[in-house]
C-alpha cells in the first residue's frame, strides 16, 4: 500500500492506516526535534504533540510530499515548545562536587560512565559542540539546517516544510552553514584533523 | 575566515553542494572555482561543516508514536482555547460587518454633499416634500418685497446700521408669514405714548416694535414655507405702495420701487441637499442607528474578551 493510499484511508478514520505512516516517519520526527529541542523528553512530547495535530489535521493535506507535511507539524510543535521556553525560561540543576561544594559544569556530568573509550568520548563531545552551535543559531536557520542536512529534505519539500519560499530557504541555509563553520572553529581540538587542517590555513 | 566575501557567493557554493544549481550557473561556479583559490577554499570548508555535522549520530524513536483510539478521541474534543479563538474572530468579523453597515449610509451620502447642485434636478425632488406639507404642488412660496418711506418710520423707525432715508425693507420668504397677517387692533395695542414716534401702522412695523409686557400676545401663526397664503396678504401690498417713495434708487439686492410690496412666486432656491425617501420612518431611524452603534460596540468588546482569555489560557 503506497503512502497516498494510505493517507486516503486515515482520511476517512482509519487509524491502522494512520500508524502505519507514523511507524514510517517517527525516527525523522523524533531526530528532528531532538536537534530543534536539545532535549529528548521534549522531543517525544513534540513529536506525539505533532502526530496528534497531523491526524487531526489530515483533511488539510492537499497532496504533495506527505512527508514534508509532517515534518511541518513536527516543526510547528517544536517552535512552540521553543515560545514556551522563551515565556518560562528554566535554569537547569548542575550537579554539586561534595569537595568543594563547587558546580560540575556540563557536559562533564552528562558522560556516561561506562563510555570508556576515548574515541567515543571525542565523538561524544563532538556531538555536544555541534548540538552547541545548533542551538546558537536561530530557530529558523536551525530547522533549515537540520531538514536538510541532518533529514535529507529537499530544498522545495523545506519550503514546505517551514512555509518559506524557495529563495529563502537557500539563503537560510547558506548563512546557517557559515554560522556553523565559524562556530565549530572555536572547537579547535575536537574537529577532525582535515577540518582544523583547513581552518589553519584560513588563518594563515 | 573569509566571512568578507559576498553572501550571493556563499549562497551559490551551498547550492552548489547540493548539486541545486542550474546548469548553467553550476558552469560558470565551476570556472570561477578553478580561477580563484579562496573560492575553492571555502567551498572545502563548506563541505567539511556539513560533513562534520552529518556525523553526529541520528537519533532513533525511544517508543512508538502511534495513536489509540482514546488518545484520538481525546484530540477530537475541541479544547477551550480554539473555541475561545473561534468566537474571537467570529465577533470581531460581526463587529466590522455592523460597523461598515453603520457607515454605509453616510458614505452614500458623502458625493451628494460634495457634488455641484443640480438645479434641474432638485426641482423634482420637491415634490414630496410639498405633498407632505399638504400645500398645492404648483403653489410656490410667496416673496413680499417690502419698503417704505423713510418718514413713514419716523425717528426712531429701528432701522439699524443699514437704515438710510430710501432702504426699502426686503424680507426672506420666511418672513412673510410673519409679515402677511395684519393686526391693526394689535397696532393700537401697541402704539407707545407719544405718536411722534409711532410711525404709520404697517404689518412690518407690527412686528419689529415689541408690545408692553401687560398687553396680550398677539397669536400669530407662522405657517410653513410653501403653503398657500391667505387672501388678506393683499391689503398691506396696497397700503405700502403708498408709502413707498417714488423717488428712491434702487439698491443692490433691494427690489426697484414699482416692484415692493408686491406679492410675487420667488424664483426656485436651489437646495445643497434634497432629501429623499420614506419620510415617514424618519423616527425610527436614530433608534436603529443607536442600537447599530451598541450592536457594534458589544461585538467588538466581546472579541476582545474572548481573545484576551485565549491569549491568557495559551500562555498558562
Amino acid at each position: 500500500m503506497d503512502e497516498q493510499a494510505l493517507v486516503v484511508a486515515a482520511r476517512e478514520g482509519d487509524l491502522n492506516a494512520f500508524n502505519r505512516l507514523v511507524v514510517t516517519y517517527q525516527d525523522m520526527a523524533f531526530n528532528l526535534a531532538c536537534r530543534m529541542l536539545n532535549d529528548d523528553d521534549a522531543a517525544a512530547d513534540a513529536t506525539q504533540t505533532a502526530f496528534l495535530s497531523a491526524y487531526r489535521n489530515l483533511g488539510n493535506y492537499r497532496g504533495g510530499s506527505f512527508r514534508a507535511w509532517v515534518m511541518r507539524m513536527v516543526t510547528n510543535a517544536c517552535y512552540d515548545e521553543l515560545r514556551r521556553r522563551h515565556r518560562r525560561p528554566t535554569t537547569p540543576l548542575e550537579p554539586v562536587n561534595p569537595e568543594d561544594d563547587e558546580e560540575v559544569e556540563s557536559p562533564t556530568w552528562l558522560a556516561d560512565p561506562s563510555a570508556s573509550p576515548e574515541q567515543t568520548l571525542e565523538q561524544r563531545e563532538l556531538e555536544h559542540a555541534i548540538e552547541h552551535c545548533l542551538q546558537a543559531m536561530p530557530d529558523d536557520f536551525r530547522a533549515v539546517i537540520i531538514l536538510i542536512d541532518l533529514e535529507g529534505l529537499d530544498y522545495s519539500e523545506v519550503a514546505v516544510t517551514v512555509r518559506t519560499p524557495l529563495g529563502t530557504v537557500k539563503s537560510r541555509l547558506a548563512r546557517a552553514r557559515l554560522r556553523l563553520r565559524d562556530c565549530l572553529a572555536r572547537f579547535g581540538e575536537l574537529l577532525p584533523s582535515q577540518f582544523r587542517l583547513l581552518i589553519k590555513d584560513q588563518q594563515s | 575566515m573569509s566571512n568578507k566575501r559576498n553572501p550571493q557567493d556563499w549562497q551559490l557554493l551551498s547550492a552548489y553542494m547540493d548539486g541545486a544549481l542550474p546548469p548553467r550557473q553550476r558552469a560558470s561556479l565551476e570556472a570561477r572555482l578553478d580561477a580563484e583559490p579562496d573560492l575553492m577554499h571555502d567551498l572545502l570548508q563548506l563541505q567539511q561543516t556539513r560533513r562534520i555535522l552529518r556525523s553526529i549520530p541520528h537519533k532513533r524513536a525511544p517508543r512508538s508514536f502511534a495513536l489509540t483510539p482514546a488518545m484520538v478521541a481525546k484530540s477530537r474534543r475541541m479544547p477551550l482555547f480554539a473555541v475561545l479563538r473561534l468566537s474571537s474572530i467570529t465577533t470581531a468579523a460581526l463587529s466590522a460587518l455592523l460597523a461598515i453597515f453603520g457607515l454605509l449610509p453616510q458614505l452614500a451620502r458623502m458625493p451628494a454633499a460634495t457634488a455641484p447642485v443640480s438645479y434641474e434636478a432638485a426641482v423634482p425632488d420637491t415634490g414630496p416634500m410639498m405633498a407632505n406639507t399638504e400645500a398645492p404642488a404648483e403653489a410656490a412660496p410667496p416673496l413680499i418685497q417690502w419698503g417704505q418711506s423713510p418718514d413713514a418710520w419716523g425717528s426712531a423707525g429701528g432701522m439699524g446700521g443699514g437704515g438710510d432715508g430710501n432702504v426699502a425693507v426686503d424680507t426672506m420668504p420666511n418672513d412673510t408669514a410673519i409679515l402677511a397677517e395684519p393686526q391693526p387692533t394689535v397696532v393700537a395695542q401697541a402704539q407707545p405714548s407719544d405718536p411722534r414716534l409711532m410711525p404709520t401702522p404697517t404689518p412690518a412695523i407690527n412686528v419689529l416694535v415689541p408690545p408692553p409686557a401687560q398687553t396680550p400676545e398677539p397669536v400669530i401663526e407662522a405657517p410653513v414655507m410653501g403653503t398657500a397664503m391667505p387672501e388678506s396678504t393683499a391689503r398691506p401690498t396696497e397700503s405700502l405702495k403708498e408709502l413707498v417713495d417714488e423717488n428712491t434708487q434702487p439698491i443692490l439686492g433691494i427690489a426697484p420701487t414699482e416692484e415692493r410690496g408686491q406679492v410675487t412666486a420667488p424664483a426656485q432656491l436651489p437646495t445643497m441637499e434634497t432629501p429623499t425617501g420614506d419620510y415617514t420612518n424618519t423616527e425610527g431611524q436614530p433608534q436603529f442607528r443607536l442600537w447599530l452603534v451598541w450592536a457594534t460596540v458589544l461585538s467588538g468588546a466581546l472579541s476582545l474578551v474572548f481573545a484576551l482569555i485565549a491569549w491568557w489560557i495559551r500562555r498558562r
